[in-house]
C-alpha cells in the first residue's frame, strides 16, 4: 500500500512538474518538439549544408517537427524508435500526454502509430509527389494540423523523397512540376534543352544565310519537276510579291499551322485526357521527356503567333481593298479561319485542366447559357453534360484534335486553293499595271523558304527561353477563385463588365465577326486599277470600320490585359 | 576567271546551306527520337508478401493470380516460377496437373517445364525471401512479357 501510494505521488508530481513546463513554455514552443526531455539520445540536428537543396531544409523540419513520430530515419513509430525514448515514454498510447485522454494542449496517438515513410512499402497511397506534398499539407503534423507553410511542405516532401531514393535532387519541388515526379522510383530528368534549340536555330540561320546569298544560283535554276511549284503561278508581279505588301502575314500563318500540326501531334503522345491526369501528364511532358518543353513552347507561342498574323492579315486585306470581287468569298473563308483558330485556341487552352483555365471553363462556357432557346442545349453539346467534367474534358480535346482541327485543314486548302483560282495576290488587272515586272516562282518560294527558316529560327528561341504557361493542377470541384480570360479573350472579358452577359458576351462578339464579314458586301470596293496597294480610295469606309473595329479589340485586349 | 570564281562561290553557297539544312534535318530527328526515348513508371509492385511461412497451405502450393505466380514447397525448400506464358505473355491456367495457356495451347508440367509448344521455353523462376521474422516474399524483376 505504502508503495503504489508512493508512486501516485510520484506520478502527479512528475505530471504536474510537466504541465508547468508546457505552460511556461507556451505558445513560442508551438513548432519545436513537445518533450525534448523524453528522448534519451536525442539526435543531433542534420548538417547545415549552404546552400540548401529543397531536401536539405526538409531535413531540418523533419528534425524539428516529425521525428518524434516518424522516427531519426523515417523508420516510424517502430519498437526500435520507441527505445530512444526513456523508459516512461516508450509506450506512446498508454503515457498521459499522447493516450485516449490525452489534455487539451495535446493529441492522441493514432492506434496504428505513426507509419514509416522510408524504405520498402512505405508511403504506399501516394503515387506522385503532388499527391504526397497534398496529404502533408492537409494533415501533418497531427498537432497542430495543418500548421505548415506550404514550403515547409515540399521540403519535407523533398526529403521523404531522398529518404526513399525517389526522384532527382537536382529538381526543387512545385505543384507545376510534382505531379510528374513518382514517389517510389528515381527519376532522371533530361537536361536543359536550350543547347539544342540553339543549335538547332543556328543551323536553320546558317541555311538562310545561303539560301539568301545564293539568290542568283537558285533564281536562274527553276526547276520543273517540284509538285510545290504548283502552289504558285509561273510568275508573280514583282510589286505585289513584295513583303511591304503582303507584310507576309498569309504565309507566316500557313507556317504557323504546319509548325501548330506537328508538335501538336508529338504533345498527343504523352498527352492524357482524363482530369484526373491532364494537368500531371503536362508536367510529365514540360519536366521530364527530353526536348517535351521545347514541343510544349513552340506549339503554344505558335498559336499566340497564329491569332497575331491572321489579325495582321486580315488588317492588310482590309487597308488594301483585296476583298473586292472575284475575293469576296475567299475573304469569307479566311473569316472563317479566323474564328476557327480562336476557338482552337481556345480548346487547347483548356486542355491544359489547370488552376489557370478557370475563366474559360466557368465563364467561357456559361456564356453559352445565356444564349435565348438554345442555350441551354448548346451548354449541354459543349460540355457533355449538367458541370464541366470528365466528358467536358474528352469533348475538348475532340473539338481540339479531330474535329476542328480537320475543319480547319480543310477551309485553309480550300483557301489557298482559292487564292490560286482568283489570280494570286490582289493586283490590277494586266491593263492597268504600271510596272511590268513579275518574278519567277522559283524567287518567291526562295522568299518563302528564307522566311521559314527565319521564322523557325525565331521560334525555337522563343520557345527556348519563353516557358509556356503551366499552373496547379485543378483539384476537383475547386473553380473557385480570381481568374482572367485567356488573352485572345481579353476583349470579351471587358465588354462583359458593360452589363447583360448575352449581349456584351455572345451578341456582341458575333457582331463584329459579322461587320468584319460583310465589309466587302455592303460598303463600295476599291476599284480594279486600285488593286495591289495600300490604302486605296475606292474602300475608305470599309477601310475606316475595319480598322476601327481592330483598333477597339486592340484597346479592350489591353485594357484587360492592364486591369 | 570571274565567272569560275562567280560559279565556285554558287557551288560553295548551295553546298553551305545544304549542309546546314542537312545537319538540322539530323538534329530535328535526333531530338525526336529522344522526345520518344521517355519511358514513364509503371510503378506496378515487383514485390509480393506472401504471410508467413509458417501458414503455408498444407498442400505445399499457392496460386497467386495477381503476381500471377505459383509458389511451391518442396523438400528443397520454397520455388516460384511466374504464370506468364513464354511464348507471347499470356496468363495461363491451371490444369490438370499441370498449366496451359489459352492464347496458343501452350502446356506446362508442374515444375514449370514445358511440355507443349509453340512455347519453347520454361516458366521464369521467381525469387522466393524467407525473411529472419519468417515473412515470405517473392520477388519478380520487371520488364519481363
Amino acid at each position: 500500500m505504502p508503495i503504489q501510494f508512493r508512486k501516485l505521488i510520484l506520478i502527479s508530481a512528475a505530471l504536474f512538474l510537466l504541465g508547468g513546463a508546457l505552460g511556461w513554455a507556451g505558445p513560442a514552443s508551438a513548432s519545436r518538439p513537445e518533450h525534448p526531455a523524453a528522448l534519451s539520445t536525442r539526435p543531433s540536428p542534420p548538417p547545415t549544408v549552404y546552400p540548401p537543396s529543397q531536401s536539405d531544409t526538409g531535413a531540418q523540419v523533419y528534425w524539428g517537427m516529425c521525428q518524434d513520430c516518424h522516427g531519426d530515419q523515417g523508420q516510424g513509430l517502430a519498437a526500435e524508435w520507441r527505445a530512444a525514448y526513456a523508459p516512461d515514454y516508450q509506450n506512446c498510447w498508454a503515457a498521459g500526454c499522447h493516450g485516449e485522454d490525452a489534455p487539451s494542449n495535446s493529441f492522441t496517438i493514432p492506434e496504428a502509430g505513426a507509419p514509416a515513410l522510408a524504405g520498402p512499402g512505405a508511403l504506399p497511397r501516394f503515387s506522385t509527389a503532388l499527391e504526397l506534398e497534398a496529404y502533408i499539407q492537409e494533415n501533418m503534423p497531427l498537432f497542430p494540423t495543418g500548421s505548415l507553410t506550404e514550403d515547409q511542405a515540399w521540403e519535407l516532401t523533398a526529403y521523404l523523397l531522398s529518404l526513399n531514393a525517389a526522384g532527382n535532387p537536382s529538381l526543387t519541388l512545385s505543384s507545376t512540376n510534382s505531379g510528374a515526379i513518382p514517389v517510389h522510383s528515381q527519376i532522371s530528368p533530361p537536361e536543359s534543352s536550350l543547347p539544342g534549340a540553339l543549335l538547332l536555330s543556328l543551323c536553320l540561320i546558317l541555311g538562310a544565310v545561303g539560301c539568301s546569298a545564293g539568290k542568283k544560283y537558285l533564281q536562274t535554276k527553276t526547276g520543273t519537276g517540284n509538285f510545290y511549284l504548283h502552289l504558285h503561278p509561273a510568275t508573280i508581279p514583282a510589286n505585289q510579291a513584295r513583303f511591304g505588301y503582303t507584310l507576309g502575314a498569309g504565309g507566316l500563318a500557313a507556317f504557323f499551322c504546319l509548325v501548330l500540326l506537328i508538335t501538336g501531334l508529338l504533345e498527343t503522345y504523352y498527352y492524357l485526357p482524363d482530369p484526373g491526369g491532364a494537368a500531371e501528364s503536362i508536367q510529365t511532358l514540360a519536366t521530364l521527356v527530353p526536348y517535351g518543353d521545347l514541343v510544349r513552347n513552340a506549339h503554344f507561342w505558335s498559336a499566340q503567333l497564329l491569332v497575331l498574323a491572321l489579325m495582321v492579315h486580315l488588317g492588310r486585306i482590309i487597308l488594301t481593298g483585296a476583298y473586292a470581287p472575284p475575293r469576296r468569298f475567299n475573304y469569307l473563308l479566311g473569316m472563317t479561319l479566323l474564328v476557327m483558330a480562336l476557338l482552337l485556341d481556345f480548346t487547347g487552352y483548356l486542355l491544359r485542366w489547370d488552376q489557370g483555365v478557370r475563366w474559360a471553363l466557368v465563364v467561357g462556357t456559361n456564356l453559352l447559357k445565356t444564349i435565348p432557346g438554345i442555350g441551354e442545349r448548346l451548354y449541354y453539346f459543349v460540355i457533355g453534360g449538367p458541370e464541366p467534367g470528365p466528358t467536358s474534358l474528352i469533348r475538348f480535346y475532340s473539338w481540339h484534335i479531330y474535329g476542328l482541327t480537320t475543319l480547319f485543314a480543310g477551309v485553309t486548302v480550300w483557301h489557298i486553293f482559292r487564292v490560286r483560282r482568283d489570280g494570286g495576290v490582289s493586283a490590277p488587272p494586266a491593263g492597268h499595271r504600271q510596272a511590268r515586272k513579275r518574278i519567277p516562282r522559283a524567287e518567291l518560294i526562295r522568299k518563302e523558304v528564307l522566311s521559314m527558316l527565319i521564322g523557325g529560327a525565331l521560334l525555337l528561341l522563343l520557345s527556348a527561353v519563353f516557358p509556356a504557361p503551366i499552373d496547379k493542377p485543378l483539384a476537383g470541384g475547386s473553380l473557385s477563385g480570381d481568374s482572367g480570360a485567356p488573352w485572345f479573350f481579353l476583349w470579351i472579358q471587358e465588354t462583359l463588365k458593360l452589363g447583360d452577359p448575352f449581349l456584351w458576351g455572345v451578341a456582341l462578339p458575333l457582331l463584329v465577326v459579322i461587320a468584319l464579314g460583310v465589309l466587302p458586301f455592303i460598303f463600295p470596293n476599291a476599284k480594279p486599277e486600285e488593286l495591289g496597294r495600300w490604302l486605296p480610295a475606292g474602300n475608305r469606309l470599309g477601310q475606316i470600320i475595319g480598322a476601327a473595329l481592330i483598333a477597339i479589340l486592340f484597346l479592350l485586349t489591353l485594357l484587360g490585359w492592364l486591369s | 576567271m570571274t565567272e569560275r570564281s562567280a560559279l565556285s562561290r554558287a557551288k560553295f553557297l548551295r553546298l553551305g546551306s545544304r549542309i546546314a539544312l542537312g545537319l538540322a534535318g539530323i538534329l530535328g530527328l535526333g531530338g525526336l527520337v529522344r522526345f520518344f526515348s521517355h519511358s514513364p513508371e509503371t510503378g506496378s509492385p515487383t514485390s509480393f508478401h506472401l504471410g508467413p511461412a509458417a501458414e503455408f497451405p498444407p498442400a505445399g502450393k499457392l496460386t497467386r493470380p495477381d503476381i500471377p505466380a505459383v509458389i511451391l514447397k518442396t523438400a528443397q525448400g520454397f520455388q516460384a516460377f511466374s504464370l506468364i506464358c513464354t511464348h507471347l505473355g499470356c496468363t495461363l491456367e491451371e490444369d490438370s496437373g499441370g498449366y496451359s495457356c489459352p492464347c496458343h495451347g501452350s502446356v506446362f508440367a508442374e515444375d514449370g517445364s514445358v511440355i507443349k509448344g509453340p512455347a519453347r521455353e520454361d516458366l521464369q523462376i521467381l525469387e522466393v525471401e524467407l525473411t529472419p521474422e519468417g515473412e515470405l516474399w517473392v520477388h519478380k524483376q520487371g520488364g519481363e512479357i
